[in-house]
């Protein structure tokens, strides 16, 4: 289950309804919006919401909705 | 120490509105000012290189003062015609400056104007020099690739020609921060395509990661809580001037124009001066952050 719906909801062009109703190991694609500007609303919000610095090259190895939402999680606890 | 005695802009002569890109890139109207808070672009025409630019920005400095006595002419770009020489001595082409000036060309991006700041104050303290000339000039515009969408929406085309000179009751640079971090250059680069034409790339987010992590950081560590100050950022965008703002204390007044001029690389400091602030001479505490290619960060606190 995805815990970061906030985040999540503010990165994607799609509404939290559809990104909750997809399986969580579906992968990221353009499709769903994860571009470069994703990447960068993403950064700022995490440093918005939990004052931390994500690394914009873990980005790079992460596939699925399940990955991202665990990379938020484990920046979040840092 | 010194004075900002003036400064004389030229921008892209083509204004873009952000209708005219959405609609080329089909993206649904007001994506970009949403996205980047960026509502219009100077996009420079195929006559205008960054030489041209220069010297109008001079010109137009030159309706105000006259800069014939200067010492020194420090230029800033990442897009000069010719590899050498520097845009600077471009810069006597078309003035009768005294042979005696040093002309001084660097290689910089957006930290350039601050950069160059840095060299024009040692210059002025070091007693080598009364009136120093920063010009900045910049066309990334002709260097963004038609399918890089991400890229194209941010920057204008433009230069800047800022006269520091020496005062007594002037500025002294309080402090100072720079930072460089290895193996990030890729960041943000010129690169050759496969018919060896130059085309910059761009990595936003890692750009973000580094604005965040490391500029912000930086600057936090110069600024003393007890003193107000007007905060002349570099204009990357929204994005990260919003970050800025959320994190940086009460005590500082932000500056910002990037919704009418886009991001205008080694410029925008000179500009946003110049657009917000016509007697900067006035302020108490100031301070002068560039940041970006490198990648690499300069701020400067200045007082009086």
């Amino acid at each position: 289950m995805l815990v970061n719906k906030d985040i999540l909801e503010a990165i994607f062009v799609i509404d939290i309804e559809e990104i909750l109703e997809l399986d969580p190991e579906t992968l990221l694609d353009e499709s769903m919006g994860w571009d470069s500007m994703a990447k960068v609303l993403l950064i700022a919000e995490i440093s918005d919401k939990f004052d931390k610095t994500l690394d914009a090259d873990d980005l790079e190895t992460i596939q699925s909705l399940n990955e991202l939402d665990a990379l938020i999680t484990k920046t979040a606890s840092e | 120490m010194i004075k900002f005695s003036g400064i004389g802009m030229s921008l892209g002569s083509i204004e873009e509105g952000n209708s005219e890109l959405e609609k080329k890139f089909g993206w649904e109207e007001g994506k970009i000012s949403a996205k980047t808070g960026i509502n219009r672009r100077f996009i420079s025409s195929s006559a205008e290189t960054p030489e041209i630019l220069a010297a109008r920005a001079v010109a137009n400095l030159e309706k105000n003062l006259v800069i014939d006595d200067i010492d020194c002419i420090i230029s800033a770009t990442n897009t000069q015609t010719n590899i050498f020489p520097a845009l600077a001595y471009h810069i006597l082409l078309d003035k009768k400056f005294n042979s005696n000036v040093q002309c001084f060309g660097l290689n910089v991006g957006c930290t350039g104007f601050v950069d160059a700041l840095v060299l024009a104050y040692s210059g002025i303290a070091s007693k080598l020099y009364k009136k120093v000339l920063i010009v900045t000039a910049d066309t990334y515009s002709k260097f963004i690739q038609e399918q890089d969408q991400s890229t194209r929406p941010l920057f204008s085309d433009g230069a800047s020609a800022t006269l520091i000179e020496f005062d007594e009751d002037g500025y002294i640079l309080q402090d100072y921060v720079s930072t460089s971090v290895p193996d990030t250059l890729h960041h943000l680069c010129m690169m050759k395509d496969k018919n060896l034409k130059d085309y910059i790339q761009m990595n936003g987010p890692n750009i973000l990661t580094f604005a965040v992590g490391k500029v912000l950081p930086g600057l936090t560590k110069i600024i003393n809580p007890d003193l107000e100050y007007t905060f002349y950022p570099h204009q990357a965008g929204k994005l990260v001037l919003d970050t800025f703002e959320k994190k940086l204390s009460n005590n500082i007044s932000m500056k910002k124009n990037y919704s009418d001029f886009g991001n205008l690389v080694s410029g925008s400091i000179p500009n946003l001066i110049h657009n917000c602030c016509p007697d900067l001479n006035l302020q108490k505490n100031i301070i002068l952050s560039g940041f970006g290619v490198g990648l690499a960060h300069t701020s400067l606190i200045f007082k009086k």
